[in-house]
């Protein structure tokens, strides 16, 4: 809990310095009142956490009902033996669990708890997000059944295949996991004896139970939502999205500043589409897919959740791999196919 | 937990890969190229002698590097205009008739974005002759008629009447004419060349949509909106844009209490002017900064664009001894100042419709003597206005709608006879080389040459 509290210190100390600094700038040109920048940043701020708060109640509410309700000897019965296979099913999961990229942490941490294991667990975190109907849909409703729809679900369930494939080395799963997320306590008094039915009683117990472990998970991933949601705000407030527009010009160049884009953003999966095509006609398709590959498998507030769940050295790998895959893919994209 | 395990072994020779394929993408460069959607004039087609030469790219592209790339066989003087993705370049003087050109973008020639030209794009064209268009007042109300050359008889090209009136698209390729319709309104109408393909433009319900002028796919034309109710009256007129691509319109001001008609675009489609009714002035808007040049007049048209866009000649009316009086004046873009055609201002005679010629040499302009206001006599001079010739004269006549072929060695002009119940309105053809003119069409107004 220490070093919990310390990282939120820290972050906290790091949005308090950003507002120090938007207020000592105004101040600096003879304006004591609030910088426009504030204003700016707590409506991003609201908008990103409104946005996402429901997609993690959601999450949460499914990572409760695995908890009271799957065995873990009855998952384990399910997964597959082989790592491959096992990867593209986690890949393939959101389908099951269609949940975006702030509600599927929770679950897979509870998963993980199961005895899901790592190459699963991580194609599941990277690729749910985008491969689920919800964000099918939506993708679809904005761009149609072209290339840039079957290239995002192409894209997004191969890196996120691939990089749970990596996972799949470590023989030790707890090396990869905090030790809290592995010793998770289901519920106050319930039995940790997996052998037997988690919680036995009357259905509306086991839902009651079912909730309230949602209910906990929910305000301990919440807080870690709020703080990624005022880091996405602040930076966005402070640096002007046209600048780094501006920059975007040139095949990889374009790549980064769009996967740059997506990281301070923290949209949600499920809208993100809408927002790209915005950007159709100024950046290229390649960037354009590295935006809406990429956006939801890493961004700020993803981050912080993901460091809830593993160690940092793991998730250092969870965003340097798929980061890496993303911009060889969409450029080569950008300079081999003419799309 | 700081020793190096098997995981980070993995992820530190995937990580290399992928970086090593990046350096080899990135390497190999462009392999897809620049993608052109179309050139025009058509390779191997005739072309007008004013049409600009145009390249649709799949992109936007780097505008600089572009103009770089592009040249043409022979060479010519002209100016560049972007609309998005489509390059035109405007030829400072006409294309010369009969002669052929090459134009060659050069590889290299680079996206705003990600690829470039990989292959050289050339094609070629020859300049035709032009051909005129005009009015002919049916039963009830003019039609559109056109002859694609002087050499063949003239053609209906309007589906019907209710012609209201035309403009010819740059590149010669089609005409653009407003008609009245079922509702009282007036839609944009356009049709090819050579007659076909009829249909509308833009419809406009029972707004009033009319005076079309087109340059580099654009067209900017007048828009009356029409009134709530029947009994109000229509409302001033106001200067939209059409763009031809995407087929939006939009009005040219966000600000409603600009109002003005009768647009006309500089030849290098860099600036607009039209007249401003409400103000007494022609407004001269620069497309690229907004800048506005406002030059007071009463006369109610937009004058001549000289060839490089750098100045107009326009006519105001004046009040000399409560009598109306039309002189010619010259306004300089670049100095921003206004100075009189003729110094100093003659006062024995009333001078108007000043019209440049192509090759910016020659200006023709209409004179009338103020003792006889029912016969006018067209002049020639220089832009300096230091001599002139009398190019047309004839007893009882009055001239309109005169304008110089592309070559600037003839001028097409409108005739009819004032006070005459059987005027009969009709085209002719002045020629600088005999001095003579011949008659083109009979029963014609409104004629403007089709290039």
């Amino acid at each position: 809990m220490k070093r919990v509290f310390n990282t939120l210190s820290i972050l906290g100390l790091a949005v308090l310095g950003v507002a120090l600094v938007l207020f000592l700038q105004n101040w600096m040109s003879g304006t004591v009142a609030l910088p426009g920048q504030f204003f700016t940043f707590t409506t991003i701020f609201l908008g990103i956490f409104i946005e996402a708060a429901p997609f993690l109640l959601l999450g949460t509410l499914a990572s409760g009902l695995v908890e009271v309700f799957f065995r873990k000897e009855a998952i384990q019965r399910i997964m597959p033996r082989n790592r491959f296979v096992g990867a593209l099913a986690g890949g393939l999961l959101g389908f099951v669990f269609p949940v975006c990229e702030c509600g599927v942490v929770p679950l897979t941490r509870r998963l993980f708890r199961k005895g899901m294991a790592p190459a699963m667990g991580v194609a599941f975190l990277l690729a749910s997000p985008v491969l689920n109907p919800i964000v099918i849909l939506s993708t679809f409703a904005a761009y149609g059944w072209g290339l840039v729809l079957w290239l995002r679900i192409g894209l997004s369930l191969a890196i996120a295949v691939s990089t749970g494939l990596i996972f799949a080395v470590e023989e030790q799963p707890e090396r990869l996991l905090r030790p809290r997320s592995l010793s998770l306590a289901p519920i106050r008094g319930a039995s940790l004896d997996l052998a037997v039915p988690v919680y036995p009683g009357s259905l509306g117990s086991r839902v009651r139970r079912a909730l309230s472990i949602a209910g906990e998970e929910f305000f301990e991933m919440g807080r870690y939502l709020i703080i990624g949601s005022m880091l996405a705000a602040a930076l966005q407030a402070v640096v002007p999205q046209g600048a780094l527009l501006a920059l975007g010009s040139g095949p990889l160049l374009s790549v980064l500043v769009m996967m740059l884009l997506a990281v301070l953003l923290s949209i949600c999966s499920t809208v993100d589409a809408f927002v790209s095509l915005a950007f159709v006609g100024t950046f290229t398709t390649g960037s354009i897919l590295s935006f809406l590959v990429f956006g939801p498998m890493v961004d700020i507030k993803n981050i912080l959740l993901y460091m809830q769940v593993f160690r940092r050295r793991t998730v250092l790998y969870m965003v340097i791999v798929p980061a890496l895959m993303v911009i060889l893919a969409t450029v080569f994209i950008n300079l081999n196919l003419g799309i | 937990m700081s020793t190096w395990r098997r995981l980070d072994t993995v992820v530190a020779a995937v990580a290399l890969a992928l970086l090593a394929a990046l350096a080899v993408v990135l390497w190999r460069g462009d392999r897809v190229s620049v993608r052109i959607v179309r050139t025009a004039p058509a390779a191997g087609a005739e072309a007008a002698a004013t049409a600009p030469v145009v390249i649709e790219f799949g992109q936007r592209m780097n505008t600089a590097s572009v103009e770089d790339s592009f040249s043409i066989e022979p060479a010519v003087d002209g100016q560049f205009v972007w609309n998005a993705n489509t390059l035109y370049f405007m030829p400072s003087q006409p294309w010369r008739v009969g002669q052929g050109y090459t134009v060659t973008l050069a590889a290299g020639a680079q996206g705003q974005l990600a690829h470039e030209l990989l292959q050289d794009v050339s094609f070629s064209f020859e300049v035709r002759p032009a051909g005129v268009a005009f009015l002919r007042l049916a039963h009830s109300g003019y039609t559109l008629w056109a002859a694609p050359d002087l050499q063949t008889e003239p053609v209906q090209f309007s589906p019907d009447d209710g012609v209201f009136d035309f403009a010819v698209a740059s590149d010669g390729e089609g005409l653009i004419f407003s008609v009245i319709n079922e509702q009282s309104g007036v839609d944009l109408w356009t049709v090819s060349r050579e007659g076909g393909d009829a249909h509308i433009l833009l419809e406009c319900g029972v707004d009033r949509c009319f005076a079309p002028s087109e340059r580099a796919g654009r067209i900017a034309y007048t828009r009356v909106l029409a009134p709530m109710t029947p009994a109000e009256p229509y409302g001033p007129p106001r200067v939209w844009l059409l763009d031809l691509a995407s087929g939006a319109t939009v009005r040219l001001h966000a600000d409603s209490q600009k109002i003005g008609f009768g647009p006309s675009w500089s030849p290098d489609g860099q600036r607009l002017a039209y007249f401003d009714g409400g103000n007494g002035r022609l407004v001269v808007l620069d497309m690229l900064t907004g800048e506005e040049i406002y030059i007071p007049t009463l006369a109610g048209v937009v004058g001549s664009w000289s060839p490089d866009s750098q100045y107009m000649l326009f006519f105001d009316t004046l009040l000399i001894e409560g009598k109306p009086l039309n002189q010619v004046y010259r306004a300089n873009f670049s100095t921003h100042d206004v100075l009189p055609f003729f110094d100093p201002q003659p006062t024995d005679a009333d001078y108007s419709g000043p019209v440049i010629s192509p090759n910016g040499e020659w200006v023709a302009l209409k004179v009338r003597d103020l003792d006889d206001l029912s016969s006018e006599q067209l002049w020639i001079l220089p832009p300096d206005g230091a001599f002139a010739m009398v190019a047309v004269e004839e007893s009882g006549y009055l001239y309109s709608r005169y304008q110089w072929r592309s070559d600037s060695q003839a001028l097409l002009y409108h005739r009819f006879q004032l006070g005459s119940a059987d005027s009969d309105p009709s085209l002719w053809l002045w020629e600088r080389s005999s001095g003579a003119s011949h008659l083109l069409a009979r029963d014609a107004n409104q004629p403007l040459w089709l290039p």
